[in-house]
């Protein structure tokens, strides 16, 4: 028998594109929901069709991007505008517990498809619309993506060097921050519909869930009036503590000397050279006041040597420190390795490809991710026939009728 | 009004590696109790602090942690503090944690322990790197584990270090992981009656920050690189953020009829403004792909782009942006976060009375608005032991007496 996974028997359609909405379904697939991503081949998935792609060949099931996001799923290629494509919808809707969008606000309301409509089909259903600034208000018409709404979130204004402008996280990051906070949503609100008979609509714009995770710089300004500056990476309670040049071709570790007793361990670990006792070196107060040349003596160690022996020698020691890991780093990451986060599962199209395990793991019922991401329409006969129940005859229809794509 | 985890109660022992997890819950209407050792949790201890003063009641990042939340003290290294916690176990629907792996075992209050006091129990342990593996002991500061989790590789100018968020990411991407987990976990045991063990890494939880960075390597056998304030689009470069007047924006230029229309306005704009180079002038854009367009053709386009955008504040761009359809965003500070129109029409912001100081201090508010059982972000979070009496004296029905002598003894 396999094993039970935590949401064995939830069921869960999508109408999402790019990163938010699919990622929450996907999380929730991992652990064991049913999730049926319903897409059109009319405007495929921005995911589906950008770099990169397995070898380098574009192909609309061929990109890395989407997949990510959307394995453990069956996929079903729809056409909404088709009579027969919205019944099918209908009767999805019907056979569901959750349904996340993530679509422009408005867009699924020209399908009948906004909470108003599916209440109507599933008066206990649960409802999920994300996107970038909630559903109504004076900005709900902002069209733009991740990247847009993390510029607007406030990241890229306090992420960058002292010295120079804003830089930011590299790209979408609301949405980096986004999924989490839903999948904890909706699993609540799965245990309260339990409870009182009562499904709900949640409304979600990922701009503020942005504003969570930058709040303590927020409310500064708040309170006491003031505006974040940009630093680098420097930390007020901390030196030395940043990114430093290693051996090799941009390579770095980070570093982060916290007290007393770790700047003691530091100082051993690189051999105690005549400037780890110089006074100006001597406290915490002294190290920030001339953290410029601590740095500069704290990389001319490192880069005698590799990131991964700084890494090493540092933690045996009990200082914090890492390599600043590139994407090939991440695949050979030992620690990644021994937690099995990369699992290679074999795609129908690009054959065997890995996938991020969930970051979490469960003692009694483990969860890993199982199924590859969907090509584009692969499950419309399972759903039709084994999800929705329809008949030979019935399926064979609904493909002549032109609403399968 | 009802709530959606009505009657669920959760044990904080977490410090700012875990806090959010908790007031992610408590925000859901769980009774969220932080336990704190006698000295205070050390997120008291971090800035900003209300008034530039530190003070264990003044951190504004602790604030920003704890809505929601009650406090009590409690000493876990005594025996009468260790019986004390077990007490609240018998009652409590989870227990989450980020201490070091296997304190808790260490305590004697590890899962093992405290399922056999109530095999419901939900226990969720939050650290750098998992429980276990060849890391499991290594430290983890945020800035390391942005390292590691591959988000500081990419974020910086090509040639210069790479750089952090500064704000611990990788403590708020853990929280907020171990409250979609811990929830997952939890349905189970709706299901099932039974608890479990929930083991969260901040390590891998900040790698599903990363983008399609894992797959550029395993589908591509690329690494993308630091990219400044430039983002590889395609074949070439194309800068995105542009100074202007006040700050700076974020723009996309993209190829194709339904970004064409608001491009092409953009450039008569400029050029009403006599700020249009001439190769610009009825450039059609529709016919772009940015995917292959040149490096020159990205250059020359910034240099026409910055030099109007930087006789322009953000809301005026901002502005038009939202009414001609221009991939175009404000680079906000918190002054403009606080005043974001959106924000403030869904009430997002939240005032929160802190008498002791004498003020109202601004907070984030519900992460999300739900139709049924709204997210209310109602109580400031609490003072160190604020709660003691009423839960140890109300709802344990410790006597004055015992309270006096546990003080004393330094138990809470």
């Amino acid at each position: 028998m396999e094993k039970p996974l935590p949401l064995d028997g939830v069921k869960i359609i999508e109408l999402t594109r790019v990163i938010v909405g699919s990622c929450t379904g996907r999380i929730l697939g991992d652990c064991g929901a049913t999730v049926v991503h319903v897409e059109t081949a009319k405007k495929p998935d921005t995911l589906r069709i950008i770099f990169p792609y397995k070898d380098g060949t574009p192909g609309i099931n061929r990109a890395g991007y989407f997949n990510k996001y959307n394995a453990d799923k069956y996929g079903m290629a729809l056409d909404l505008t088709h009579p027969r494509g919205i019944e099918v919808m209908h009767r999805l809707i019907e056979w569901t517990d959750v349904f996340i969008e993530s679509n422009v606000p408005g867009v699924v309301a020209k399908h009948g498809l906004d909470y108003e409509g599916v209440k109507e089909i599933k008066p206990d259903i649960i409802m999920l619309s994300t996107c970038q600034m909630g559903q109504k208000g004076p900005l709900a018409r902002f069209k733009g993506y991740g990247v847009q709404g993390a510029a607007m979130a406030g990241f890229h204004e306090l992420t960058g060097y002292s010295d120079s402008g804003p830089v930011g996280p590299f790209g979408s990051y609301t949405d980096m921050v986004s999924p989490q906070w839903l999948i904890a949503a909706v699993v609540a609100a799965l245990i309260y519909r339990r409870r009182t008979g009562k499904g709900q609509y949640i409304d979600h714009s990922q701009l503020e869930t942005g504003s969570h995770f930058l709040a303590p710089l927020i409310m500064d300004y708040a309170a006491n009036k003031r505006l974040a500056g940009r630093v680098g990476n420097r930390e007020e309670f901390a030196a030395p503590h940043g990114a430093y040049r290693c051996k090799g071709d941009d390579r770095w570790c980070t570093i982060a000397v916290c007290d007393d007793e770790e700047w003691g361990a530091f100082c051993r670990v690189i051999g105690s050279p005549p400037w780890t006792k110089e006074s100006r070196f001597s406290s915490l107060l002294e190290r920030k006041r001339n953290e410029d040349e601590l740095d500069k003596l704290v990389e001319s160690w490192a880069m005698e040597r590799t990131a991964e022996e700084v890494m090493s020698l540092m933690q045996q020691a009990g200082v914090s420190a890492g390599i600043v890991a590139t994407a090939e780093d991440l695949h050979r990451d030992s620690q990644f390795r021994y937690q099995g986060h990369f699992k290679l599962l074999n795609h129908t199209e690009i054959g065997a490809v890995p996938f991020d395990n969930p970051p979490f793991r469960f003692s009694k019922t483990p969860c890993e991710v199982r199924m590859s991401a969907p090509c584009l329409g692969e499950h419309n006969e399972y759903i039709c026939r084994h999800i929705l129940g329809m008949s030979d005859e019935e399926f064979v229809e609904l493909i002549q009728s032109g609403a399968l794509e | 009004m009802d709530s959606l985890l009505d009657s669920i109660r959760v044990l904080d022992l977490t410090d700012e590696k875990g806090l959010l997890c908790g007031r992610i819950l408590g925000d859901m209407g769980a009774d969220v109790i932080v336990v704190e050792s006698p000295s205070g949790n050390s997120a008291r201890r971090r800035g900003p602090f209300y008034q530039d003063t530190p003070h264990p009641e003044r951190s504004l990042f602790w604030f920003a942690l704890n809505t929601n939340k009650r406090s009590i003290t409690l000493n876990l290294e005594t025996v009468d503090g260790r019986e004390l916690f077990k007490k609240l176990v018998r009652t409590s629907d989870f227990v989450i944690e980020s201490f070091s792996p296997h304190h808790m075992d260490d305590l004697g209050l590890g899962y093992e322990v405290l399922a056999k006091l109530n095999p419901a129990l939900v226990m969720t342990s939050i650290t750098p790197f998992g429980t276990q593996g060849p890391y499991a002991s290594y430290k983890g500061a945020d800035i390391v584990l942005m390292g590691l989790s591959g988000l500081s590789y990419i974020s910086g100018e090509p040639t210069r270090e790479p750089l952090r968020i500064p704000v611990p990411q990788s403590y708020f991407h853990a929280g907020s992981w171990a409250a979609a987990s811990s929830m997952i976990a939890f349905y189970h045991r709706e299901i099932t009656g039974q608890g479990q063990k929930v083991d969260v890494s901040m390590q891998q939880a900040a790698t599903w920050a990363t983008y399609s960075t894992q797959e550029w390597w395993s589908y591509a056998k690329t690494n993308l690189t630091r990219q400044g304030t430039w983002r590889q689009i395609g074949t070439s470069r194309m800068q995105v953020l542009y100074p202007c007047q006040d700050g700076h924006v974020m723009l996309f230029i993209l190829g194709g009829a339904a970004a064409a229309a608001g491009q092409d306005l953009f450039i008569e704009w400029m050029d009403k403004e006599g700020m249009c180079p001439d190769w610009l002038r009825g450039f059609d854009f529709s016919k772009l792909d940015v995917s292959t367009a040149t490096q020159d053709f990205f250059n020359r386009l910034s240099e026409a782009l910055v030099s109007f955008t930087a006789t322009k504040t953000k809301a005026e761009l901002f502005e038009w942006a939202l009414e001609n359809t221009l991939f175009l965003a404000p680079v906000s500070n918190a002054r403009d976060l606080l005043e974001n129109p959106q924000l403030r029409a869904r009430n997002f912001w939240i005032s929160l009375e802190h008498s002791e100081l004498e003020t109202s201090i601004t907070h984030p508010g519900p992460f999300a608005v739900l139709s049924e059982t709204p997210i209310q972000v109602a109580k400031r979070a609490p003072l160190l032991g604020e709660h003691n009496m009423e839960i140890y004296h109300g709802e344990l029905g410790l006597s004055n007496q015992e309270l006096a002598l546990l003080k004393q003894g330094e138990v809470i």
